[in-house]
């Protein structure tokens, strides 16, 4: 069964040979030693080196004692014994992404810590991307990219996003073949596998953001692709069945998932990012990521309330009465930050509900007395300093 | 500046560069002739790259080249050390948040003084003055590597190899122009008094080797230009 | 930001749009600008002027945009987006001015306006103020931008009046800029009149 199912799935990967024995109980490449600096891939790392450098100055990133140690964990559980050669950055910025330099810089994005579900998840993303990583795919791409035709127009090839804003150039001139993200999905399974997480997480990853895309298709009737990590990343549905059946193959996918294990490490920080989420304005991805969260967690009460803001920013018909009803409901849920009053009072005071918006109004004044907005409001409820 | 701002950039001022020729805007801010007798500038961390441009226009790093520019460009700049006058030394200051939010803010200052000052986007109010600043925090730099300026310096290099200088002579041929190398820099120096601006220099170029040391030292020359020292 | 320097340089360079300069703003007591909003002029400063079109995103500058910045969107009607955008769909995520939009949702979406392509935007403070002769309200915030990871300050005043939106919002770079600028600013605001 399993033999089969890997033959099929594998029939047309050109890679597969290449990597070979990497895959289903077989040991990772060996660490990668500094190379010299007068070879290629001597340029690739030295290269990298000076944009980790920009990185580890960057304000966007993470720096508080909690959340980097523990992706930094995750990493290296997964790259076994690339551990000490893998430097993981948690990177504030709200879309879905996280990539590998060949000289062992990683950059995981808060978007993505967002929408994972359990630590499985997250597992299954940095396992893809020491997959591209052990297997020198970075190095691999410059060199195909330097035999390609020779009246090609000027790209560039830039194995890091390292500014966040080069995602355009990730996208157009980075691409990773088709070969190479079978590859680093067969070892990402694999590695999730040997670090003790359910295989299966590595699916539902890329379920879940097909079906944000879906949403914001239909919402905005835009068929352009909205990911980073798609239009870099192959036929996303067949990518995702492929990842089952491996899955289903390698079995092991009743183990805990670590559900709660994310949620505390991520707990200071996600209010944050729901904002940051929104302010993206992709109301189609944003409200079946928070229905997501919110079924998975009904008392998700920080979920809840970001659903509720969801249907007020979308402002469709009817998503008005929408937004009140999922407030009142996350009002009464643990973890509800008091900002869910405010957004009540400001619905019954636009709908000329006076007593109800006094009510709501007070209540998060006396949550957040020290409230930036709190002159803001006190004026709506005419009361003076 | 990070990587796709460089790029851009570097794409960019290659354009202007062509187009628009280089204007004689003054190099240096209002009643800066020459520093002061027996001042240290310190040489913050040069942002050198340098890459080889291939047949198919692939623009591909090369560590050694850039170790060795950037080993050559210093050499010449500490060899402009001239007793009792100007005294360079390198940075050798602790890193810290402050200082690296200085460094986005100088390299803003940079790009803005390329297309507000020598660019076409011309700000009338500035009156032609090379008038920018990065504000009194300068003076942290003095602080953690005490000196009375800061020298900042960019440069991206380019330089087409073996294929592509074949390919260029080929579409020449036919009558079509493919880039071949090119140096693109800026060079800033900072009062870190008061975070002054007071000499700013770029630098477009379609020839130019930084990899040898005598090449390397004119390289410098053209982005000192008009230095006050 | 549609009109990113960068974009601004290479237009121009290329010729490919009828010239767009800066040029400068004249001190004069009143200088006038669309929906009849007026400011008083200062010493020092540029506008950007798109061939003599008249925007409803209008841009003044001191020592250039990435540096310092303020914008003014001045009588924008129900309905309106405070800037056009190419597409459909990027239209569509672009929020528009309603009558009824309390001070908070005018200040959402100018952080929608400078926050769609990934900068980071925290509101600091939001506040009833006059301005321009009305009961309006005043806003600071930071913003780190992507592009240079430059951390920016900013502070913005607004007012609707007849139903119409007019804001002014001033951001510059943290360090020098934002604390060297803003009482000019502070005093342009103050300055701020509508109607003939
Ligand atoms: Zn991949």
């Amino acid at each position: 069964m399993e033999r089969r199912i890997f033959l099929r799935t594998c029939a047309s990967c050109g890679a597969t040979a290449a990597l070979g024995r990497t895959l289903f109980g077989h040991e990772l490449p060996e660490r990668i030693p500094r190379p010299d600096v007068k070879t290629m891939e001597g340029g690739l790392w030295a290269m990298c080196d000076r944009e980790e450098e920009k990185l580890r100055q960057s304000p966007l990133r993470l720096r508080d004692a909690i959340l980097p140690a523990y992706i930094q964990g995750i990493a290296c559980r997964l790259g076994q014994v690339h551990c000490p050669d893998i430097r993981t950055y948690v990177m504030r910025t709200p879309y879905f992404n996280a990539n590998m330099a060949p000289n062992g810089m990683m950059q995981v994005w808060t978007g993505l810590l967002l929408r994972c579900m359990n630590e499985a998840q997250v597992a299954a993303i940095l396992g893809h991307e020491i997959g591209h990583y052990a297997l020198r795919h970075g190095l691999e791409q410059l060199k195909d990219a330097k035999s390609r035709s020779a009246f090609a127009s000027v790209i560039m090839v830039i194995p890091v996003a390292g500014p966040l804003a080069a995602l355009g150039t990730m996208a157009g001139g980075f691409a990773y073949s088709r070969d190479h993200e079978r590859a680093a999905d067969r070892i990402g399974l694999e590695l999730m596998a040997k670090a003790g997480y359910p295989p299966m997480e590595a699916s539902h990853v890329w379920a879940n953001l097909l079906d944000e895309l879906k949403a914001e298709k239909d919402w905005s009737g835009d068929a352009s692709k909205r990911s980073v990590m798609f239009s870099t990343h192959p036929q996303e549905a067949e990518r995702e069945k492929t990842l089952q059946d491996l899955a289903t193959a390698m079995g092991g996918n009743d183990r805990d998932p670590g559900v709660a294990p994310l949620r505390r490490a991520i707990a200071a920080q996600r209010m944050e990012w729901m904002e940051d989420e929104l302010k993206r304005r992709r109301f189609g991805e944003s409200f079946a990521l928070f229905t997501r969260l919110c079924k998975t967690e009904p008392q998700d009460g920080m979920a809840c309330y970001f659903l509720g803001e969801t249907y007020r920013l979308r402002n469709s018909d009817g998503d008005l009465e929408l937004a009140m009803t999922t407030y009142a409901k996350a009002a009464d849920l643990p973890g509800v930050p008091p900002e869910v009053h405010r957004a009540m009072g400001r619905l019954h005071r636009k709908a000329g509900r006076t007593e109800e918006m006094k009510k709501a109004y007070f209540r998060y004044l006396e949550l957040r007395p020290e409230a930036e907005d709190a002159e803001m409001i006190r004026s709506y409820l005419g009361v003076s300093q | 500046m990070k990587r796709s701002g460089a790029l851009r950039f570097f794409a960019m001022t290659l354009l202007l560069g062509a187009g628009l020729g280089l204007s004689a805007q003054t190099r240096r801010a209002e009643g800066v002739t020459k520093l002061p007798e027996g001042a240290t500038v310190v040489v913050m961390p040069m942002d050198v790259e340098l890459y080889a441009l291939t047949a198919g226009g692939v623009r591909e790093p090369k560590a050694e080249w850039t170790e060795k520019a950037r080993k050559n460009l210093t050499d010449a700049l500490l060899a402009r050390t001239a007793p009792g006058k100007v005294t360079f030394k390198l940075f050798q200051g602790e890193q810290n948040e402050t200082l690296a939010e200085l460094g986005h803010l100088t390299n803003a200052v940079a790009n803005t003084i390329w297309i507000h000052h020598y660019g076409a986007m011309k700000l009338p109010g500035k009156g032609g003055r090379l008038d920018w600043t990065l504000g009194e925090d300068a003076s942290l730099i003095a602080k953690a590597m005490p000196a009375d300026y800061a020298l900042f310096l960019f440069l991206r290099d380019s330089t087409a190899t073996g294929g592509r200088v074949a390919t260029m002579a080929m579409m020449a041929v036919l009558g079509v122009g493919v880039p071949g190398g090119s140096q693109v820099g800026y060079a800033s120096l900072v009062d870190l008094k008061d975070g002054k601006v007071v000499w700013f220099n770029r630098m477009v170029k379609f020839s130019g080797d930084v990899r040898e040391a005598e090449p390397a030292r004119q390289t410098l020359e053209n982005l000192l230009q008009e230095f006050p020292d | 930001m549609r009109k990113s320097w960068i974009v601004l340089s290479l237009l121009l360079a290329t010729g490919c749009v009828s010239p767009v300069t800066w040029v400068g703003v004249p001190v004069v007591a009143e200088t006038v600008l669309p929906g009849q909003f007026s400011v008083k002029g200062q010493a020092g400063w540029n506008r950007l002027d798109e061939g003599g079109k008249v925007d409803r995103d209008l841009w003044w500058t001191v020592n250039g945009a990435p540096l310092d910045l303020v914008r003014f969107f001045t009588g924008l009607a129900p309905g309106q987006p405070m800037i056009q955008v190419k597409g459909q769909a990027a239209q569509k995520r672009m929020p528009t001015f309603q009558a009824k939009m309390q001070p908070e949702e005018i200040v959402e979406m100018y952080e929608a306006l400078v926050t769609s392509d990934g900068n980071t935007f925290k509101r600091d403070k939001l506040a009833p103020c006059a301005f321009a002769g009305g009961d309006g309200f005043r806003f600071e915030f930071t913003l780190v931008r992507k592009s240079d990871e430059v951390t920016l300050k900013g502070a913005g005043w607004g007012v609707v009046r007849n139903d119409k939106l007019y804001l002014m919002v001033f951001q510059a770079a943290r360090i020098h800029y934002y604390p060297d600028l803003l009482p000019k600013v502070e005093a342009m605001a103050a300055s701020a009149r509508i109607g003939a």
